[in-house]
């Protein structure tokens, strides 16, 4: 009877679905566990606070940016713009931000401690303490970072590409740990939205940053690429309606200059248009030369050659679009606009649209660039020493994913060392050292703000590989503004020994 | 082959005595002063299980040890958690777990005689119903759903039994017919059931009947168009009372996205994620945890509960529990010694898979949640007393068809 056979294909079905539930549960806790456990919402933490001294967190020169005194309260470093730059990395008693305090609290607070820990302070009867938590960013190279950022919000952040280590991570606005009580009792002000890590949270218009995404699927969907010559000769024009691209429409630099006067932004007379900066017109260019003096009009045409798809396709091999569930930090997820019409793709080509993308993403990248195309995960976490003063946990550099071949990094590594050296990001460069970058003067939906300034480069060295990201809000040219800030922290990074 | 079989489940017995009695003796040590009736309850439940498994297994000879085992281990695993969260709550189960047991063997004996269930089919059916249709009139509503009655001052869950019910009408109907025109009364009464759940709002209970229905269904038939078409029924039903209820619409955005409304709607599945989060892969230890965080800790929620103090390994451990118990149902289906009892011991098996899983997958939100209790774990009197008659049916199936067995071959010796 087949009643008999159906009840052993019910059976299997019965078993897989088990299968799924258990390898389900086992993979929420992977992926997720650290972030449910240290949410601002789990009252355990709270409770746990009353029990155990939580443990220090320094920096990776030892520097002890916080820890508990002997009446039970939390202190921060007493040097005050220490405590500032590093205030998002370190984080807060209070559990607003996703700083170490409460990323690592399994840590700071003991929760990880072995049964026999715990027996023996449960005889002891004192109370316990929590771990020590190290962290890989160096205070004085964030200090650093902080005040070249001058009055600008933003950030900067600079990762050694080869192990995945966070060695600065700043966020301006900044608060102060010390006074998170008070902010939140509103006994003092706090700058908006200054408790948000903007390095790692803060999703920007990338601008021509996004070129690097764009060079990378023309190098590697469209052959011969790197020999074409291409002729930039003013604005790219695109149906006024329909958005559809108009290869023949040809305007001279004159000709827009004349009907600009009178459209709205964006617009020449009838066409809807994409120029260049500040208008310029490149003339004829190669593809190397194009990416140094960021030719909008030939990377606008690329995207439409290379397709939504591919373009698409390019941009998730190199993070955008995806979770980023690090195990050390939390950060937004970056992700690239749809194109509804021609004319969007060909501004999501150029950064503008509705791609959004962090500056951790953005420095991954040119770290993977710099790195033979392998992207390293970011790393936060430098050890943990239990109250016995043994690591419990070390530093393992883990490799995030392959984004390019190592052909195409060698290419797009010539590209953004050429940027440096002669293109729009020369005030990055330092003497002595092969550093190299894509610059980036993203516009903002307003239009009428200054445009928020970029960086994003890596330095070519085996003995100081360092990828770093700047981004400055309403900071203007990223090549007269964001460049030098980068200048100045690696210089800085270099004078530390990284 | 059955020797081996005799001494591993008397080393799983052991192995559960060692466990009941150390968490227990835990349990009395954890206040400064030694908690005596801690560890008296370790020593009536350890006392309740050798009773049952020696007396069982000493007058049934074909009893299935493991399914014995398995649920017995089930129930102390919930009862350990509920002792650390409230002794009485424990003390109060523990007694439904008696009465439990006695319904059990009684199962156990009605199933010698399983044409019984077939002769009061009807009745049955017609009962099963009216209880439901009872309730709508006369029952109280907790958490949002009317299914609760009170019969002398005990709380009672209709639905419970008319799980049990549900297996008889269904393995009787099947037994004979295969077309859909000489199933008319089981097609009738599924629907009529499904639909009076719904309408007091107990989501669970409802997809739990409907998708039993519909598994028996095939297995009985096997007919794949028929049965896809029951599923597609049932997921318009389900997409339907997306957009008709609210309280459904609530369920799946908050399964989506629980942190968004953590304050309110998402808080019990935040919270439950949050304790399985704390726990870790070895948790934090029997009573370190804060089970009372969570609402419905003692009964839905308490996989949850496991998982903070045991670890999500524990976790592991009971869903592989109840997937051992469902592999030796299916056999037990499978040995039977006629086509009803093997539909009413695949009835039983399906009924328990679907209602531990529905809970779990709900708990660690790989489905939406929908509110019922975890099969002989969970703290309700009902919920017991159904789950040990699903036992006893299974167990009077396995018993029926190992004194089969040994007849045939009696027989073919001669």
């Amino acid at each position: 009877m087949n009643t008999r056979s159906n009840i052993k294909g019910m059976l299997v079905i019965f078993s897989a679905l088990f299968i799924v539930l258990s390898v389900y549960l086992v993979y929420i806790l992977n992926a997720y566990g650290t972030r449910w456990f240290s949410s601002p919402y789990n009252t355990r933490l709270k409770n746990q606070k009353n029990n155990i001294i939580a443990g220090d967190i320094l920096d990776r020169t030892g520097r002890k940016l916080a820890a508990t005194d002997s009446a039970g309260d939390r202190v921060y470093i007493s040097d005050t713009s220490i405590r500032k730059a590093t205030s998002h990395t370190v984080g807060d008693n209070y559990g607003q931000t996703f700083g170490a305090e409460n990323f690592f609290s399994k840590y700071l607070l003991g929760f990880e401690q072995s049964i026999f820990e715990r027996i023996t302070s449960e005889i002891s009867g004192k109370r316990s303490h929590g771990s020590d938590v190290e962290l890989t960013i160096d205070a004085s190279l964030c200090v650093a970072a902080y005040e070249n950022m001058g009055e600008h919000r933003g950030a900067v952040i600079v990762i050694n590409y080869k192990t995945g280590e966070i060695l600065a991570c700043v966020s301006k606005p900044v608060f102060d740990p010390k006074y998170v009580a008070d902010y939140l009792s509103g006994k003092r002000e706090l700058d908006k939205s200054a408790m948000v890590n903007r390095a790692t949270g803060g999703r920007y218009t990338p601008g021509s940053v996004f070129k690097l995404v764009t060079a990378l699927a023309a190098i590697r969907y469209l052959p011969g690429i790197t020999e074409r010559e291409f002729t930039c000769s003013g604005p790219l024009a695109f149906d006024g309606k329909t958005g559809a691209y108009l290869e023949n429409v040809l305007l001279t630099p004159q000709e827009d200059a004349e009907a600009k006067k009178d459209s709205e932004p964006g617009m020449s007379g009838e066409y809807r248009v994409i120029r260049d900066y500040n208008g310029e017109y490149h003339g004829r260019l190669n593809l190397k030369e194009a990416f140094s003096k960021s030719c909008n009009h030939v990377f606008a045409q690329l995207a439409l050659e290379v397709g939504e798809k591919r373009l698409k396709r390019t941009a998730q091999e190199l993070g955008l679009n995806d979770d980023f569930l690090f195990d050390d930090l939390v950060a937004a997820s970056s992700s690239m606009g749809h194109a509804k019409k021609a004319s969007d793709l060909a501004w999501l080509g150029i950064g503008q649209h509705t791609s959004l993308v962090t500056p951790l993403n953005m420095c991954m990248i040119a770290g993977a660039v710099a790195n033979g195309g392998v992207m390293m995960e970011p790393k936060l976490l430098l050890g943990v020493k239990n109250t016995m003063g043994s690591n419990i946990y070390l530093l393992q550099p883990e490799e995030y994913k392959k984004s390019m071949s190592e052909t195409e990094a060698s290419t797009l590594k010539a590209f953004m060392v050429e940027a440096v050296k002669s293109g729009t990001g020369r005030s990055a460069r330092i003497n002595g050292f092969a550093v190299g970058g894509k610059t980036g003067t993203a516009e903002t939906s307003s239009g009428e703000k200054e445009p928020n300034a970029w960086f994003a480069g890596f330095v070519e060295d085996e003995e100081h590989p360092l990828a770093v990201c700047v981004v400055l809000e309403e900071g203007g040219s990223g090549g007269k503004h964001a460049a030098p800030v980068a200048r100045e922290v690696l210089k800085k990074a270099f004078a530390l020994g990284y | 082959m059955y020797k081996w079989r005799r001494v591993s489940a008397a080393g799983l017995l052991t192995l559960i005595i060692v466990f009941e009695l150390s968490a227990f003796s835990l349990l009395a040590f954890r206040n400064s002063t030694l908690d005596y009736s801690a560890l008296a309850f370790g020593a009536i439940l350890v006392a309740m299980l050798l009773f049952q498994y020696i007396s069982l297994t000493a007058i049934f000879r074909h009893l299935d040890r493991y399914l014995l085992i398995i649920a017995n281990l089930l129930v102390a695993m919930g009862l350990i958690i509920q002792y650390r969260i409230e002794a009485a709550i424990a003390f109060r189960q523990i007694i439904w777990f008696g009465i439990g047991m006695l319904a059990m063997v009684v199962c156990i004996l009605f199933m010698r005689r399983p044409n019984i269930f077939r002769r009061l089919n009807l009745l049955i059916l017609l009962g099963c119903i009216g209880l439901l249709f009872a309730l709508l009139l006369v029952g109280s509503e907790v958490y949002g759903a009317r299914n609760w009655i009170t019969i002398g001052g005990q709380n009672f869950q209709p639905s419970e039994f008319v799980k049990v019910g549900t297996v008889f009408v269904l393995a009787h109907w099947l037994t004979n017919s295969r077309d859909l025109r000489g199933i008319w009364p089981l097609l009738f009464y599924v629907f009529a059931v499904v639909a009076l759940l719904v309408v007091e709002r107990d989501l669970g209970a409802a997809v739990l009947i409907a998708g039993t229905a519909l598994i028996v269904f095939y297995v009985a038939t096997g007919s794949k168009s028929l049965t896809l078409l029951g599923l597609a029924a049932g997921s318009a039903g389900a997409l339907a009372s997306y957009y008709i209820f609210d309280h459904v619409r609530v369920r799946v955005a908050i399964w989506k996205n629980p942190w968004a409304t953590y304050s309110g709607k998402g808080y019990q599945i935040a919270q439950g994620l949050m304790a399985i989060a704390s726990g870790g892969l070895w948790g934090m230890g029997l009573t370190r945890g804060s089970p009372k965080l969570i609402p419905a800790y003692h009964t839905d929620y308490i996989f949850a509960v496991i998982c903070e103090e045991f670890g999500v390994i524990m976790g592991v451990c009971i869903i592989a529990f109840y997937l051992v118990f469902i592999v030796r149902g299916a056999l037990v289906a499978l040995n039977a010694p006629d086509r009803f009892m093997m539909l009413t011991a695949f009835g039983c098996t399906v009924l328990i898979t679907l209602q531990s899983f529905i809970i779990i997958a709900g708990v660690i939100k790989l489905i939406p949640l929908t509110g019922i209790t975890l099969p002989f774990v969970s703290y309700g009197g009902s919920s017991i007393i159904a789950s040990m008659m699903l036992l006893g049916i299974l167990e009077g199936v396995a018993i029926q068809g190992g004194e089969t067995l040994e007849r045939a071959l009696k027989e073919m010796a001669k």
